[in-house]
C-alpha cells in the first residue's frame, strides 16, 4: 500500500505553537457518566492515525474493548455509535479503543483503496495498543457491519475473552454486491446521460469506484472470498451477535455463524433488535432532511438499542463481585 | 506536519477537533467545515487529506466534529438554516490561541457552507471564505424561502421571494431556467471577503448556476480578485462523489487557498521582519 506514512511527525512546533494549551485539551473527564477519554496517536498497520482511549473512573473490569469500525460510508454512518457505545461500555467499567484505520477519518490516505487485510491489521495492532494503554487482562473485540466481521476474525486469531456483533456481514460477495447496486443507484440521480453498467469486479486493474471508495482488484477479492463462518473456529470465549429484523429468528447467515462459533467452543448468545418503521438500513445514512432545513437522526433509536444490548450482555458476561469490586466468574 | 488532537470544552458538552499544523510558522489558518452528518474527517477524509496538503504549503487548519458527530459529546444543535456557529467559533478560537494567529479563512460545503459564510461574518476580519454547493441549487430556493421566514421583515421578504420563485417558475417553463434564489449570505458576503463558490454537481445545473453568479457577482461589482466561481461537473447528486471528483475538489480547494488568499496575517508579519 502506498500512503504517506511522514505526513505526521513530532516535529518541534513549540516556537509558534502553544504546545501545552493543545496538549491540555487532548483528554476529558465526564464525571456524571463516570469516564475519560483521551486521543491518542499510534501507529497502527505501519501508519500514524488518531486513536481514542475511553477508560472508567472509578475500577475497571478486567476486560477492555476494541471497536472495530466497518467499511467504506458505513464507517462514516457508524463512527457516532462507536463513540456511545465507547462511553457506555466505559460508564459500566469497561475501558475501550477506538481507531480510525488506514483509509479512514484521520488515518493515512491510502490512493488505492483499503481492504479486509488492512482492517485485520489495523484491528490487531489496535489491541495490543488498548493493552499497553489501559493494563487489562482479557480483550475483547466490537463491531458494526463488516466491522463485525473484522472482530470475530481478529478474536479468533488473538484468543480475545469477548465478541460482540452488531448485524455482521457474514458473505464478503454478498457485502461488495450491495455496495455496487448502491453505488450504481446513486450515480442515477445525477446521470445527464444513460447510466454505465458497474464495472465487475473480477476485471478491475486498477481502484473501482464504490460510492466514491476506491477498492482495488486484491482488495475486491479478499472481500469477495470471506466467508466468516470458515474464520471463527478457533474462537472460544463468550460472544453476542444482534442481527436488526422485523422477524424474531436469526437469518439462514447468521444461523450459519452461529453454528460455526459453536462448533468451535465459542459461547455465543443471540439477540434480535427490530428496526424503526422509517428507518434507512442499518450502517446506512443516519439523518433524513426536513423540508424546514432540520435534518431527524433516524438511527438514534436502533443504535440505542444497540449498545443498551452489548452493554447489558457485557456486564452479566463480566459481573463485578459486590464484595470486593472485582470482577467474579 | 504535527496534528494536535482536542476536546474543546463548550457549555458541559467537549467539542473534537484536530488542529494541524506545518513545521514552519504558518501563513494562516482554515477552519474546515463539513455538512451534517459527516465527521470532522468529511467523507472519503477530504479534510484530513486538504489539512495535510494545506500542512505541506505552510497554512495551518481545523477540522471538528459538530456537537453529537463523530468524537463530540452532546446533542446536535444545528440545522442547514441555522448551522452551529457557536460551537465552530469556540474551535476556532481555541486553534487562533494556539497558534497566535488573529484571524483565520473558512471553508465548508453543505450546511459547513452556510456556517462558513456565518462564521465570516461574524469574525468580521475573516481571512477569506469558500462555499461548496454540492446540492441541486434548485433546492435553495426552497431554503431561501424558509430563511426569509425567519429573518425581519419576514412575511414582506417572503412574499417578495415567493413573487420571484413565480416569476421564476413560469420563466423556466418558457426558457428552461429558474433564476437562483441565493441564500441571503451569499449576496451579503460577496465584495466583503475573498470568497470561492464552487459547485460540484451535474452539467444540467452547472449552467444556469454559472448565468446566476455571473449576474449575481455583477450586480454587486464585486471585484474579480474577490470571488472565484468554480464548477466541478459530476454525475452525481449531493454528496456521493467519485473518486476524481473528490481528487479535482481537493486540489482546487487548497489551491485556492494556497495561491488565491492574500493571508493578510502573514504579509503583516513578513513587513514586520523585513
Amino acid at each position: 500500500m502506498t500512503y504517506r506514512q511522514d505526513v505526521r511527525s513530532d516535529a518541534d512546533v513549540g516556537a509558534w505553537v502553544d504546545v501545552d494549551l493543545l496538549s491540555s485539551l487532548s483528554s476529558f473527564v465526564d464525571p456524571v457518566r463516570g469516564y475519560e477519554e483521551r486521543f491518542v496517536m499510534p501507529t497502527l498497520g505501519g501508519a500514524r492515525t488518531i486513536a481514542t482511549i475511553t477508560e472508567p473512573l472509578g475500577a475497571s473490569r478486567s476486560i477492555g474493548w476494541v471497536i472495530c469500525h466497518s467499511f467504506g460510508l458505513e464507517q462514516v454512518y457508524l463512527r457516532t455509535m462507536e463513540a456511545a457505545f465507547a462511553r457506555a461500555m466505559a460508564s459500566a467499567g469497561f475501558p475501550s479503543v477506538r481507531i480510525h484505520g488506514r483509509g479512514y477519518g484521520d488515518g493515512a490516505f491510502v490512493p488505492e483503496g483499503v481492504g479486509l487485510s488492512s482492517h485485520v491489521e489495523d484491528a490487531v495492532d489496535a489491541v495490543d495498543l488498548l493493552l499497553a494503554e489501559t493494563g487489562v487482562a482479557e480483550i475483547g473485540l466490537a463491531g458494526p457491519r463488516f466491522g463485525a466481521s473484522v472482530a470475530a476474525i481478529v478474536a479468533a486469531r488473538r484468543g480475545a475473552s469477548g465478541l460482540i456483533m452488531w448485524d455482521p456481514v457474514v458473505s464478503g460477495k454478498r457485502f461488495l454486491d450491495a455496495m455496487q447496486q448502491q453505488t450504481l443507484l446513486s450515480s442515477l440521480a445525477g446521470k445527464d446521460s444513460a447510466p454505465q453498467p458497474a464495472r465487475p469486479l473480477s476485471v478491475a486493474d486498477e481502484p473501482i469506484d464504490l460510492q466514491g471508495i476506491p477498492l482495488n482488484d486484491r482488495a475486491s477479492k479478499e472481500i469477495a472470498a470471506l466467508h466468516l463462518t470458515d474464520e471463527v473456529a478457533s474462537f472460544a470465549g463468550r460472544g453476542l451477535v444482534v442481527q436488526i429484523s422485523r422477524a424474531g429468528e436469526a437469518s439462514p447467515d447468521v444461523r450459519r455463524l452461529l453454528s460455526a462459533f459453536r462448533e468451535g467452543g465459542g459461547s455465543v448468545d443471540f439477540e434480535h433488535v427490530p428496526p424503526g418503521a422509517k428507518q434507512r438500513p442499518f450502517g446506512g445514512p443516519s439523518f433524513r432532511g426536513n423540508l424546514d432545513g432540520t435534518k431527524v437522526d433516524t438511527q438514534r433509536e436502533l443504535q440505542g438499542n444497540l449498545i443498551e444490548r452489548a452493554v447489558g450482555w457485557a456486564e452479566r458476561s463480566w459481573p463485578v463481585s459486590s464484595d470486593t469490586g472485582e470482577e467474579s466468574e | 506536519m504535527r496534528e494536535f488532537p482536542i476536546y474543546v470544552p463548550l457549555d458541559g458538552d467537549h467539542i473534537a477537533a484536530v488542529v494541524t499544523v506545518p513545521e514552519e510558522r504558518p501563513r494562516g489558518m482554515v477552519a474546515l467545515l463539513q455538512g451534517l452528518g459527516s465527521g470532522r474527517s468529511h467523507r472519503y477524509q477530504l479534510w484530513t487529506r486538504a489539512a495535510h496538503e494545506l500542512a505541506d504549503r505552510g497554512i495551518a487548519s481545523v477540522r471538528m466534529d459538530y456537537r453529537e458527530m463523530g468524537d463530540s459529546t452532546g446533542l446536535i444543535s444545528g440545522t442547514l438554516n441555522d448551522p452551529p456557529v457557536e460551537e465552530i467559533l469556540e474551535v476556532i478560537r481555541v486553534g487562533l490561541r494556539a497558534l497566535d494567529l488573529p484571524t483565520c479563512a473558512v471553508v465548508g460545503n453543505c450546511m459547513g457552507g452556510r456556517a462558513a459564510l456565518r462564521v465570516a461574518q461574524e469574525l468580521g476580519d475573516c481571512e477569506a471564505v469558500g462555499v461548496i454547493v454540492t446540492d441541486n441549487p434548485q433546492n435553495y430556493v426552497g431554503r431561501a424561502r424558509e430563511a426569509a421566514m425567519h429573518a425581519s421583515k419576514a412575511k414582506r421578504l417572503a412574499r417578495k421571494i415567493e413573487r420571484r420563485i413565480t416569476r421564476g417558475r413560469r420563466h423556466h417553463e418558457r426558457h428552461e431556467h429558474i433564476p437562483i434564489q441565493w441564500i441571503p449570505e451569499i449576496p451579503a458576503t460577496l465584495g466583503v471577503h475573498p470568497m470561492l463558490l464552487m459547485y460540484v454537481g451535474p452539467e444540467r445545473f452547472a449552467r444556469p448556476l454559472q448565468v446566476d453568479a455571473t449576474a449575481l457577482i455583477r450586480s454587486t461589482k464585486t471585484p474579480a480578485t474577490m470571488i472565484s466561481f468554480q464548477t466541478i461537473v459530476a454525475d452525481t447528486l449531493h454528496l456521493d462523489f467519485p473518486i476524481e471528483v473528490q481528487a479535482e475538489l481537493l486540489d482546487r480547494v487548497v489551491r485556492w487557498l494556497d495561491d488565491e488568499v492574500p493571508w493578510r496575517v502573514s504579509v503583516g508579519e513578513r513587513k514586520q521582519t523585513a
